[in-house]
């Protein structure tokens, strides 16, 4: 055993859950993209398209409820992760934006989660070898 | 800071993990303490104190102190 028995009831707990909303973002994108394609002069096509936001909620659910599971360093870890995130992502876009005024190609808001979920990776390993 | 959790875990033959249990932390919270990279908040060095039935102030010391 490397880690606390709460610790890891917390993390088998996220584990599901996020498995779970995951495997549900997978069907929804699945099945909304399906039907969106064979309606395509339907009036709830913006409805429908939204639908996998709601698995979505329930990752973020889960990812906050196994936060508040940490303990205070394990905490503060991800929030230096997430300020690192925040910060090189709001550098990242901004500058970008500047390079689409000369002319680079304007790119999907998906890019800005990309970017977002990239750092908080980078951000959580450099925390990590911080403190140890 | 600095401080003795090191030594007085191992004084009483716990391991990492017996004293995050005891704690109610992380076993990575304890290695953190232990190496001095993480100072502990306030109630956690006031647990760790009651646990080890020291005061605070024997256990921590600023890093000025400890020379």
């Amino acid at each position: 055993m490397t880690e606390t028995a709460s610790l890891r009831r917390a993390a088998r707990r996220y584990r599901l859950e996020f498995g779970g909303a995951m495997a549900a973002y997978a069907l929804t994108v699945l099945g909304t993209s399906l039907w969106i394609d064979a309606n395509p002069g339907s009036s709830a096509r913006l409805p429908v398209a939204l639908l996998p936001v709601i698995p979505v909620v329930l990752v973020v659910v889960a990812a906050v409820r196994f936060f508040r599971s940490q303990d205070e360093l394990l905490r503060r870890r991800q929030v230096e992760a997430l300020a690192f995130a925040f910060v090189g992502t709001a550098l990242a876009v901004i500058t970008y934006g500047f390079f689409e005024t000369v002319g680079f190609p304007r790119l999907s808001a998906w890019w800005t989660w990309g970017t977002m979920a990239i750092l908080w990776c980078v951000g959580t390993f450099v925390s990590s070898r911080r403190y140890g | 800071m600095k401080n003795l959790l090191r030594v007085l875990r191992t004084e009483r033959g716990w391991s990492q993990l017996d004293l995050a249990e005891q704690l109610g932390v992380s076993r990575q919270t304890v290695n953190a303490l232990e190496t001095e990279r993480y100072d502990p908040s306030l109630p956690l060095a006031m647990r760790i104190a009651r646990l080890f039935e020291r005061p605070v102030e024997s256990l921590f010391f600023l890093d000025e102190d400890a020379t």
